[in-house]
């Protein structure tokens, strides 16, 4: 990593960090409570921004996939595998920011409505991914499994944005927002957003020092035979009998 | 718990879980680069 990347993330860290810290402050003295549902209501300025990423990740896995299957140049499968893993860990923050907004609001943790339903299987898919991933040793053919999965789990995406809106569902598809709590969505978006595409980048730029290792691991450590005047190699070139090996060239 | 403890708790496992899993990254990150240098 060049000085310059290593100033770069940590100012992004470091902005990242800030505009939570200012984002949680509006939350606290800036942003009304909701008449009906209250305080509980305020976990939303989370939970959307956190589930619009996810959809986010899941469509970047899907990308860098098809990309993968186009290219086969492995810092797709790279990029797919940063992508879904953090579609996992986005994806874990909604279900149980969701959980914990549907306990405050319906006094039930969990209930199987099509949207919460989509939302585990999403979550669940994406697991399967990785354990796939995990569980293939051939680097080419567990990229090309990957990428095909990829883009078929990715179809589950729309089933959950538009299952509220198309299915009877508790989950409630739109809030209607006053000016101060739209503001305050608005500026969630952006460390969320932030954070996420930060992850996936460190993801990738991890990935792609992995494989680098793994490309250094494999290259031959022993030096091949040099001649040197007076050497074992030497003296069978002049006399012209053979030392295949280290071990008969010594004796 | 009441509505408010609830509403922080779910901040705080939503933001420390964002900030876990970019830490874990970060240092797995720097040390991999690390070894690959050497």
């Amino acid at each position: 990593m060049s000085g310059k990347t290593t100033s770069l993330i940590a100012a992004g860290s470091m902005l990242t960090l800030a505009l939570f810290g200012a984002a949680s402050a509006m939350l606290a003295f800036y942003t009304p409570a909701e008449s009906t549902m209250g305080d509980i209501q305020k976990i939303f300025y989370l939970h959307l921004p956190v589930a619009i990423n996810t959809f986010n990740a899941c469509l970047v896995a899907f990308i860098a996939s098809v990309g993968y299957l186009w290219t086969r140049k492995m810092s797709w499968d790279d990029l797919a595998a940063s992508a879904a893993k953090v579609a996992v860990v986005l994806c874990t923050i909604v279900l149980i920011t969701g959980m914990i907004w549907g306990r405050g609001a319906w006094g039930k943790w969990w209930t199987w409505s099509p949207r919460l339903t989509f939302s585990l299987m999403l979550w669940l898919l994406y697991v399967v991914y990785l354990i796939i991933r995990n569980s293939v040793d051939s680097a080419q053919r567990r990229a090309v499994i990957s990428a095909v999965y990829a883009i078929i789990a990715f179809l589950d995406v729309p089933l959950v944005y538009l299952s509220a809106r198309l299915m009877p569902d508790i989950h409630p598809q739109s809030i209607e927002l006053e000016p101060k709590m739209k503001l305050t969505l608005l500026v969630w978006f952006i460390p969320v957003t932030l954070a996420a595409a930060g992850m996936i980048v460190l993801r990738y730029m991890l990935a792609r020092q992995q494989a680098a290792a793994s490309e250094k691991a494999q290259e031959p450590t022993e030096k091949p035979a040099q001649i040197v005047p007076g050497s074992p190699m030497w003296h069978s070139l002049l006399t012209g009998t053979n030392t295949n090996t280290r071990a008969e060239a010594g004796k | 718990m009441n509505l408010q403890q609830l509403t922080i708790a779910a901040y705080v496992i939503g933001i420390g879980l964002i900030l876990a899993y970019t830490g874990y990254t970060l240092v797995r990150l720097i040390s991999t680069t690390r070894r690959n240098s050497h």
